[in-house]
């Protein structure tokens, strides 16, 4: 079979192999660079929907390893798998083709070879196996049903990916029809073929097709493995491994049965009440899963990760259904063009088989695109959603990429930090302006929906025109930088065992964070989301993460103490090298030695005890400390211990005195004075904390400050109070909708038919 | 002065019988001989005109023809205010098909709801198994708009939408406010009964 549509050249091909299996990389991180779009060597051009050798990548991930008890093993073609699923296909196959009467369809080949199956006459009873008989268990009755079954599918099959040409191709059809005929009568007949899963192993076969080669006898000897693995006589075959392997993670958002008929109970009067206080989840005889997942990226998910967004879709009525059932049951095909969502299918296979990612990828998606969704109104909402606009990067990792590291991130800490941390990233990489449009102005109703391409309504002041120069002329650095560092964070972390994109996140973060406090210092006007989370942290409830702001003054502040302290122990080091013998002021020197010894003593009590408050005069001796406090005095009060300068330091000046006229007056007092101080340190941590006043931030966050936060409440909206509305419904108002409520007040029909006065009409 | 109006279309039928080619041609005017199948649902607006000036803007949800087993199906026309049932007049069974849809319309769907059963694929008409009077008879019984129509030629196409809209209640109040109430609570609700109404509804599309 000559085919006219593209392979893979051999060589890149060769490349590719090489690469996976025999570069010694471990499994880990050829996973790492699936996520990181640096799967394959070639630059990806845009004449083929394909890449040389990703049939290979997508066997490593999918399909069971050959050694499955090795741990962390080099990759290895999965070959023992393959020949195994080649011989199941085989059988089932010829199985499942057969005619009650022995025959196969014209034009039927036995997979592998080129030739038609041997006819078997099955010896049976004609009474019953004959095409006429009426007979309850006539053969035939289920053949005619296979065989409609496998009209449905054609029926799909026909019309699969209408642009790409390779599957208007009869052979490729048939094959699609077979593959997807076996899998739903033997794999899964509870929820048998289904629309969609067409569209799943469409990608699937045209990568293997991609890869396949002739196996001629010359060049088998070379790579043996190679053409085993891509043997054009087994396209087919290998296609239904894959599509066996993805479809474990991916049937249930097939799934439709009902459970057997529950008896439902006659609704009584109260039937309603009890279903609005028990909120979604109500009786509810049967959810499909995909319909649960669905109800959990919006209702969950986004509400958590970004909660002004999600208000704008639950006010508008949008329900989740509506995207996340082709979103999930595709994996994304009609969102992004073949070669983008087949880099997201590299990545997706690479870090879970079995999907868990995918409903986190729907957040991000969602999240990606909240300037056109939180301004429109319903229909403008919905064509967004239904028509997912493209999005491009000239250079700097594809936009795919993004999104699985932004869905990483999510599942890995779905917090609402991370929800903003997304959109600065999406601000940078992607150039979406992180302020939401406001929605166009009534009078302006005719003109397009805030598109992408829209220029910023005119309500803007010139301070927010500046900013968006200002953004793009930003963009450039940060973007090189970042991809940099993101990948040379996706090689570290092999290593650490840290999840990877969330430690990525945070220096990100940091990078963004002066930036960000300048354009809001910039902008009069309140960013439409708290992206400095500078709540007190005693408002915060006890379940959402330490913000980043807080986390990294911690660790500032923890650094600078680190640094005094480790100068405390170099002074006592110093001073105890000293030798006695050879001193001239030998009752000095024991004086300091006794001074290091207490300091060292105290700096072993912060350290084992976690104190936050550190003394500073208790550090060094006497003596250093004035000459240290002369130091800081002769550097004009320049601060020494880092940007973060705690409690000690200001009062610094005014013990110099008092220590010194101690020390004349009453030398042992002031040596006896460590000592009870150091037992109140050893008393139990309740007192020792009371006793030294904490102010500082870190103590500030004890628990029982978490009790108030229940209630204050800041962060939730009031529906989540038990009395939960329904999906559809709107609780949440949206100040410009005025019409809306007209719409109520007034009578409804003319109300929904006055669209002049619908401020977003649609258009 | 001119009049606008609004109205939630749905479109119904089984897989392959030509719905999305039927909405592309009337919102496009655009033909594809293959058309990629509709996976839950593509939702796309058109207006239409009619003669005294008025205009009707249709909102079109077309479904998937597989939601055979009405698991979301009535999502989409919960509060429309018309729908159009596809068959395909070379296969007897998409009538079928589309009558089992019409009787759940009649059940479930608004009291109010215009229904137009609508026979595509007429330039096939060599191939065709379902004669005109068959159908245009069980559409006269139940009492439904009926037509044929060619999603490929344009035949008929744009006919039978600006038909549905002059069967609208453009002018009656009385008749139209069950339809406008109904889709209130289900795009906005805030009136608390109508939200305890308009839960139950909500309820079937998962059962």
């Amino acid at each position: 079979m000559e085919a006219s549509w593209p392979r893979a050249a051999s060589k890149s091909l060769k490349q590719s192999y090489t690469k996976l299996f025999a570069s010694g990389s471990s499994l880990s991180r050829i996973r790492d660079a699936a996520l990181a779009d640096r799967l394959f060597t070639s630059p990806s051009d845009n004449l083929n929907v394909c890449q040389a050798g990703r049939s290979l990548a997508w066997k490593l991930f999918l399909l069971p390893p050959d050694e499955p008890l090795q741990p962390l093993p080099e990759a290895t073609p999965p070959i023992a798998s393959i020949r195994d699923s080649r011989k199941k296909y085989s059988s089932l196959l010829l199985e499942h083709m057969r005619a009650p009467d022995g025959s196969y369809e014209e034009g039927f080949t036995v997979p592998g070879s080129s030739s038609s199956p041997q006819r078997r006459a099955s010896a049976s009873d004609l009474e019953t196996n004959n095409p006429l008989s009426l007979h309850n268990e006539n053969p035939w009755k289920e053949w005619f049903s296979a065989v409609s079954l496998r009209e449905t599918i054609l029926q799909d099959v026909e019309r699969t990916f209408p642009e790409i040409s390779f599957f208007r191709e009869p052979e490729v059809q048939l094959q699609l029809t077979n593959i997807l005929f076996i899998y739903s009568t033997v794999t899964n007949p509870a929820v048998g073929y289904r629309q969609g899963m067409h569209e799943l192993l469409a990608p699937l076969y045209y990568a293997v097709d991609y890869d396949s080669v002739e196996e001629t006898p010359a060049e088998a000897e070379n790579d043996s493995t190679l053409h085993e693995l891509c043997s054009r006589a087994w396209v087919a075959a290998d296609a239904w491994a894959l599509f066996e392997a993805m479809m474990r993670g991916a049937s249930r958002w097939y799934e439709w049965q009902e459970p057997p008929a529950a008896s439902r109970t006659n609704p009584s009067p109260f039937a309603t009440h009890v279903n609005i206080a028990a909120g979604p989840v109500e009786i509810k005889p049967y959810i499909t899963p995909v319909v649960e997942d669905c109800n959990r990226i919006q209702s969950n998910s986004l509400r958590t990760t970004d909660p002004l967004l999600w208000k704008h879709m639950q006010a508008a009525g949008i329900e989740p259904q509506i995207y996340g059932i082709r979103w999930l049951r595709l994996l994304y095909t009609r969102e992004f063009d073949m070669p983008s969502a087949m880099k997201l299918w590299d990545g997706l296979f690479a870090c879970d088989p079995t999907f868990g990612l995918a409903p986190w990828i729907c957040v991000a998606m969602l999240i990606r695109i909240r300037n056109e969704l939180i301004p429109s109104d319903y229909s403008g909402q919905l064509t967004s959603l239904l028509r997912y606009p493209s999005y491009s990067t000239a250079d700097g990792p594809h936009h795919t990429s993004i999104l699985l590291r932004q869905a990483l991130a999510l599942q890995m800490s779905p917090s609402q930090a991370t929800g903003e941390s997304l959109i600065v990233e999406n601000r940078n990489l992607l150039n979406i302006p992180i302020e939401v449009p406001e929605p166009p102005p009534p009078p302006q109703r005719r003109g397009t929906r805030s598109g992408r391409d829209k220029a910023p309504p005119p309500s803007g002041t010139t301070s927010s025109g500046a900013k968006t120069s200002v953004d793009s002329r930003q963009q450039a650095a940060p973007q090189m930088g970042l991809e940099v560092f993101a990948r040379g964070l996706l090689e570290r972390g092999e290593n650490l065992g840290i999840n990877k994109t969330f430690m990525s996140a945070v220096p990100e973060l940091r990078r963004n964070i002066s930036e960000l406090a300048l354009s809001f210092v910039r902008s009069p006007t309140a960013p439409s989301f708290p992206l400095l989370d500078e709540r007190p942290p005693e408002e915060r409830p006890p379940w959402e993460p330490k913000s980043r702001l807080e986390i990294e003054r911690e660790i500032t502040s923890l650094q600078s103490a680190n640094r005094r302290l480790g100068q405390s122990l170099g002074w006592a080091v110093d001073v105890l090298l000293q030798d006695e013998t050879d001193s001239k002021d030998l009752p000095r020197l024991q004086r300091s030695k006794r001074e290091a010894l207490e300091a060292i003593s105290y700096v072993r009590d912060i350290l084992t005890r976690n104190l936050t408050e550190i003394e500073e005069e208790r550090l060094f001796g006497e003596e250093e400390l004035a000459r240290r406090k002369k130091a800081v005095e002769d550097k004009l009060k320049k601060p020494v211990y880092g940007p973060v300068v705690d409690a000690p330091q200001p009062a610094a000046p005014t013990p110099v005195p008092v220590i010194e006229s101690r020390y004349k007056v009453a030398a042992p007092t002031s040596y006896s004075m460590p000592a009870p101080m150091a037992s109140s340190h050893s008393a139990p941590p309740a007192s020792t904390t009371s006793a030294l006043s904490p102010t500082s931030p870190s103590t500030g966050r004890a628990p029982w400050h978490y009790t108030r936060s229940n209630f204050s409440g800041g962060t939730l909206p009031s529906a989540s109070l038990p009395r939960i509305p329904p999906p559809t419904s709107a609780t949440v108002r949206r100040p410009p909708e005025a019409s809306r409520e007209a719409r109520r007040t007034s009578p409804p029909r003319r109300a929904q038919s006055n669209t002049e006065h619908d401020p977003l009409g649609v258009s | 002065m001119s009049k606008q109006f609004q109205f939630k279309l749905v479109l119904l039928g089984e897989s392959a019988v030509g719905k999305s080619s039927l909405v592309l041609r009337f919102v496009k005017d655009q033909f594809d001989d293959y058309r990629e199948s509709t996976i839950g649902a593509a939702f796309l607006t058109q207006t239409v005109t009619l003669d005294d000036q008025t205009t009707v803007k249709f909102e079109i949800w077309d479904t998937a023809g597989q939601e055979r087993y009405k698991s979301l199906a009535p999502m989409y026309y919960r509060n429309a205010n018309c729908a159009v049932v596809l068959y395909d007049i070379t296969s007897s069974a998409t009538l079928e098909k589309a009558r089992t849809w019409i009787r759940e319309l009649q059940r479930q769907a608004d009291p109010s709801i215009v229904i137009a059963l609508c026979g595509n694929k007429s330039d096939l008409a060599a191939r065709r198994q379902v004669s005109e009077e068959e159908a245009k008879k069980y559409a006269e019984e139940e009492g439904l708009m009926w037509a044929e129509t060619s999603a490929k030629s344009g035949e008929g196409v744009s006919e039978i939408f600006t038909a549905i809209a002059k069967k609208l209640p453009l002018t009656a109040p009385p008749t139209s406010s069950r339809a406008g109430a109904g889709r209130a609570a289900g795009r906005a609700g805030v009136d608390l009964n109508k939200q305890a109404s308009a839960q139950p509804g909500q309820d079937a599309c998962n059962c």
